[in-house]
């Protein structure tokens, strides 16, 4: 797990931070910031707005609102009739994906010029690290080394890297798609991502998933079936579907007048019911009612989203399926992976803890990240000052290798 | 990937960047379903000298759910003594329940419980200590937490105690 997380976080993340501050590229990092949803931090995706004027993807402030029926952002009053479509946000958030790249390239070679004179020689080893980032050594992103075991814990404290730990070099050139479970180069994960999948797979990638247990096969079978062309229950109806509501309705630039599907209440209806309204959209009906249910739930947050697109961007019935199945597949997954009992947890990893804990040795001050990422601001972490009383500074132990080190104070 | 997988994974990102407030580190993020912080309050306060662990546990509906959030009650470490913290490391903040928003993170929910244990002038435990703990389950989010204003019990007509006074966007 921890290799996977290793491999997760060594993917390129996209993030305002990617661009250098404001001293190098003013207003680049707050434009980036202003196309990305405050719930799910990624660009819009179907930006809607409510009353009060906050942002959010169309998916996730439909799935926010049953919920609580406030404005995530202020805690205004809202609900989902005073949802709307934010068409001009849509089209600015495609524009700059379409920018981003050269708007990177180009700011980070503004900070690379101007960093060059400056910079001594050690200092300058880092920034080619960093070129991407176009920060000084503090704010540059961190190389994650690899674990050595599945055990083993990402473990983040503020003492510097041993000398000679692993760095980027030791990372793989490829990581695993989260989505589509494909290697990908890493430096291209998120294009990848952008391109839905398609772009920059590394040849001849596995393309079956990591974790292949029976329950999952299984579920993909039946998930399976839908997709498949061939005879038999499910998957005819949903080909019928496709036919009948599916093509004529959800097809790009068919209808520009999809409706939004109504809220079910689910505890009035009887799990027959509810699997009879699956068959409809030609969803599969395994499960629970619980499952049945939250599973038609879903689907009706990503069909709604849907409508909110623009026709241009509309996905198919069949996307929007396979959407909804690999988001029931990944929540799985989490909840598998979710410990039930921390108090055996804890006890099971009472030693590993503790060293965890030695590890995190007392920290250096570290400003606010908001004074972190003012101007310069970063220059001021230096009046470092130990903030904790008791001095853990012990013994480095065997497992300094794996600490990832936050500060990188030189 | 789950949503709060992805979501995890950029906090996780941006701690890395940019550090943690000042008293906030990060102790442990094994995985994307139970990180653990310590939470040490500076300054001039009851806690002084003290250093708190918060165990978050993250479902697969984060950040649209609330993450579960207590206290390390181990060897190493104990609850703070403080009006909404219980023995067993619950914590009665009405920002973990009914006043949690998709918008707050892990860093701001421990910058939210720095800020109630840098408020406390006295450290003294829930007046229903004893009776809560013998009885909590052992999800604090099991517990139906109602927040009056200046009483915590688990139970009856809601109020908010510790509200969110900053929801924005990291500065950038
Ligand atoms: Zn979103
Ligand atoms: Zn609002
Ligand atoms: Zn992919």
């Amino acid at each position: 797990m921890a290799s996977m997380l290793d491999r997760l976080l060594a993917a390129d993340i996209s993030d305002p931070t990617d661009f250098p501050d404001a001293a190098t590229a003013a207003g680049l990092r707050p434009f980036d910031d202003a196309v990305r949803c405050t719930i799910c931090r990624e660009f819009y995706d179907a930006p809607v707005t409510l009353t009060c004027g906050h942002c959010f993807c169309s998916a996730c402030i439909r799935s926010a609102l049953p919920e609580q029926q406030t404005c995530p952002a202020c805690r205004k009053p809202a609900s989902e009739v005073h949802i709307r479509k934010d068409v001009a946000m849509e089209t600015a958030v495609q524009a700059w994906k379409n920018a981003r790249p050269l708007m990177l390239r180009l700011a980070c070679e503004e900070a690379a010029r101007k960093a060059q004179p400056v910079q001594p020689p050690h200092a300058r080893h880092d920034a080619s690290h960093s070129e991407r980032s176009g920060h000084g050594n503090k704010r540059r992103r961190l190389d994650f080394p690899l674990t050595g075991s599945e055990d083993e814990a990402v473990v983040v404290s503020s003492s510097p890297a041993p000398s000679g730990s692993p760095t980027s070099h030791a990372l793989p050139d490829t990581v695993l798609c989260p989505v589509c479970q494909k290697q990908v180069f890493s430096q291209k994960i998120n294009g990848h991502l952008d391109s839905n999948c398609k772009r920059y797979i590394a040849e001849g990638s596995n393309t079956s998933g990591p974790i292949a247990e029976s329950s999952k096969s299984k579920q993909k079978q039946r998930w399976d079936q839908l997709f498949s062309s061939g005879s038999g229950g499910s998957g005819a109806s949903a080909k019928t579907k496709d036919k009948g509501k599916g093509k004529s309705r959800a097809a790009p630039d068919d209808d520009e007048e999809l409706e939004h599907l109504p809220k079910v209440a689910y505890d009035i209806h009887p799990h027959k019911r509810i699997a009879d309204m699956l068959t409809e959209w030609g969803l599969p009906t395994h499960g629970d009612k619980t499952a049945l249910a939250r599973r038609h739930k879903k689907w009706i947050v990503l069909y709604n989203a849907n409508v909110d697109r623009a026709p241009a961007h509309r996905r198919t019935l069949d996307q929007l399926r396979s959407d909804l199945r690999k988001a029931e597949e990944a929540e799985q997954k989490t909840r598998k992976e979710t410990v039930d009992d921390p108090v055996a947890y804890q006890k099971a990893n009472k030693a590993a803890f503790a060293k965890l804990t030695e590890a995190a040795r007392p920290k250096k001050a570290t400003p606010p990240a908001q004074a972190q990422t003012q101007e310069d601001g970063r220059d001021t972490a230096d009046g470092a000052k130990p903030d904790g009383p008791d001095d853990q500074r012990g013994a480095p132990t065997a497992e300094a290798d794996d600490v990832i080190d936050v500060d990188e104070e030189h | 990937m789950a949503v709060s997988t992805r979501r995890l994974q950029k906090e996780l990102a941006d701690i890395k960047r940019d550090g943690t407030p000042v008293g906030i580190t990060l102790l442990s993020a094994e995985d994307f379903a139970t990180w653990y912080l310590s939470v040490e309050v500076l300054g001039n306060t009851v806690y002084e000298g003290e250093k708190f662990a918060l165990k978050f546990r993250f479902d697969g509906q984060y950040p649209i759910s609330a993450p579960a959030v207590q206290f390390v009650v181990d060897d190493t470490y104990q609850a703070p003594v403080h009006p909404h913290v219980y023995s067993n490391g619950h914590i009665c903040a009405s920002i973990l329940g009914s006043e949690w928003s998709p918008v707050l993170s892990v860093v701001s929910v421990c910058v939210t419980i720095q800020s109630m244990l840098a408020s406390c002038k006295k450290k003294e435990r829930p007046p229903d200590n004893d009776r809560y703990v013998s009885h909590a389950p052992e999800n604090p989010k099991k517990t139906r937490w109602d927040f009056h204003d200046d009483k915590y019990v688990p139970s009856s007509p809601r109020r908010s105690t510790v509200s969110v006074l900053t929801i924005s966007r990291r500065s950038v």
